[in-house]
């Protein structure tokens, strides 16, 4: 038997993930239903003026997604781990870091990339001045990949635990701090009037790192919860 | 031969005797010098022209500071050389390390929003140091948190040596990015650099201090390390006849 | 250098414990500093005396269990 090439294979492993995805849809669906409640909960538990709202809109959304991007992470490996492919993947030959960035881009897709889309919607419900908008929709396409990079460590450090949840943001939130500063920051300077490429430079460089680096501690961690 | 060192730190018994031989020692000089750092700190030192008395806090919360992020240093080294060359001890001490870097940094914290009370005059402020000491923490407490949800022990060690090497790589980036936001969000707050250096009188409390507490520091991990090794060589003869002697080495 | 015990200005008695104003702060981080240290260093001796009373009763059940497993008929 021949071993197929890793084109082939990564391009099969792609089309099989975003299939799954589609079938267990339930999952990203929660992920971004808790985006939204999240977002509800700050009028109505701290002020629904738009003073307050306008000034802390971005922050807020940033922080949901943080944490609806986390939710979604928590069982990212799980399945894969339960019957078996994980294992295949580790024998299999191929270079695990790039199956873990195949996984990272699917996942990206089903919680990011929707957590974006839905991002107009609410930062206009919690008065971001519309002008601000598509910074902030950029300043989340250049961080929520970094949160799936970095949170696909802790879910592969924690894949054979059971109750994992809490443990996965013990050790993810921390290390995100840094990608929700500059975030945020990109869109406080606009709001201030002033220039915000500084910001988003520095995101890009946490995306650059993040995508170089992450994937091969995931990859060991996966290893790890294989051979044990 | 030079490799004897390297390879009898594979054997949990030599370990074990080495540590029973240095722990008293590196203890006792530990809180020795510590009591004599404070009391000279507390009661000879001169008071701070600007601050008075409340400077006097510097001299727990620089040590306990220092060693609260050095001991992640060292546990990273610990988690490279365990995931390397598969070292046991390495992972023992990671696990004898944490729970005192934890420590070490609530101290840190804990002096330092003391001493901000009457220096900035609230007890907790977000000042970069203080939030990425926070930070720091919570990084103990995920490695401890981790490494009690694991039971399997090959597993652990290799988990707990991967989240740390993690966690190291990014504690420069999260220094970095919360003193940057900092000078963002406070720009005029009480500095410590812009101060004259400080007089003998002064400093030399301080380096005992900080001698003291690596002392006692490295004293602790020892003793703790050595509840590792019996925990997990439970099993062994030596451990049984140990167990015998009512825990004597000797 | 000021002695543990001086005089003011006015020739009153200031003990140094007082630290100026600042004697809450001063003690209170002292204080919290040294119950974590001792709480730090006996707590691995707590448990290694636990460990050992532990490791000497799971031997004894096992030798009595060989000595029951021996006895039977």
């Amino acid at each position: 038997m021949s071993v197929p090439s890793l084109r082939i294979s990564l391009r099969s492993i792609f089309s099989a993930e975003v299939q799954l995805a589609f079938r267990s849809k339930r999952q990203f669906f929660n992920a971004l239903m808790f985006f939204v409640l999240v977002l509800v909960l700050f009028p109505l538990g701290v002020d629904p003026g738009k003073a307050f709202l306008a000034k802390s809109a971005a922050g807020l959304v940033w922080v949901a997604c943080l944490l609806a991007s986390m939710l979604a992470i928590e069982s990212m490996y799980r399945q894969d781990y339960d019957d078996g492919t994980l294992e295949q993947w580790v024998v299999s030959g191929q270079p695990l870091f790039l199956i873990v960035l195949v996984k990272n881009l699917v996942q990206w897709l089903g919680t990011g990339l929707p957590l974006i889309i839905l991002t107009p919607l609410l930062a206009t419900m919690l008065h971001l001045p519309s002008e601000h908008i598509p910074l902030l929709m950029l300043s989340l396409l250049l961080g929520t990949p970094v949160i799936t990079l970095i949170g696909s460590i802790g879910a592969a450090l924690t894949v054979s635990i059971r109750s994992g949840g809490v443990l996965l943001f013990l050790l993810v939130l921390p290390l995100t701090i840094p990608v929700l500063i500059f975030g945020t920051a990109a869109l406080n300077a606009a709001a201030d009037g002033l220039p915000s490429n500084g910001m988003l430079t520095v995101l890009l460089l946490f995306f650059v790192l993040a995508i170089s680096l992450c994937p091969f501690a995931t990859s060991a961690a996966l290893k790890m919860s294989v051979e044990q | 031969m030079k490799w004897t060192f390297f390879h009898k730190l594979g054997s949990p018994k030599w370990f074990y005797d080495l540590a029973e031989r240095w722990q008293f020692i590196l203890l006792g000089l530990g809180l020795l010098l510590l009591c004599v750092g404070s009391v000279w700190g507390l009661f000879f030192a001169p008071p701070d022209y600007q601050q008075g008395d409340s400077f006097r806090i510097i001299y727990i919360h620089v040590p306990t500071a220092i060693l609260a992020q050095s001991c992640y240093m060292m546990m990273a080294a610990a988690g490279l050389v365990g995931l390397v060359w598969k070292m046991k001890i390495s992972d023992m001490f990671i696990a004898a390390a944490a729970p005192l870097g934890a420590g070490f940094t609530f101290l840190a914290l804990f002096t330092g929003a003391v001493w901000g009370k009457p220096t900035w005059g609230t007890w907790w402020v977000w000042d970069a140091r203080l939030t990425s000491m926070l930070l720091l923490l919570f990084l103990y407490f995920g490695v401890i948190a981790l490494r009690s949800s694991v039971t399997q022990v090959e597993m652990r060690a290799k988990a707990s040596a991967i989240l740390v090497l993690v966690g190291v790589v990014n504690i420069p980036i999260i220094k970095y990015s919360v003193e940057w936001w900092n000078t963002l969000h406070q720009p005029a707050t009480f500095t410590l650099t812009e101060k004259p250096a400080m007089p003998v009188e002064m400093w030399l409390p301080l380096l005992i201090m900080v001698i003291g507490i690596y002392c006692l520091f490295t004293g602790l991990v020892f003793v703790r390390v050595q509840n590792e090794i019996l925990q997990r060589e439970q099993k062994t003869k030596w451990v049984q006849a140990l167990v015998e002697r009512g825990g004597k080495s000797r | 250098m000021k002695g543990a015990v001086s005089l003011d200005e006015r020739g009153g008695i200031v003990s140094a414990f007082d630290m100026g104003t600042h004697g809450l702060y001063v003690w209170l981080s002292y204080g919290v500093s040294a119950l974590v240290l001792f709480f730090l260093v006996l707590e691995p001796f707590k448990v290694r005396k636990k460990m050992i009373k532990d490791i000497h009763a799971k031997r004894i059940r096992m030798e009595q269990r060989q000595e029951n497993l021996n006895n039977a008929p």
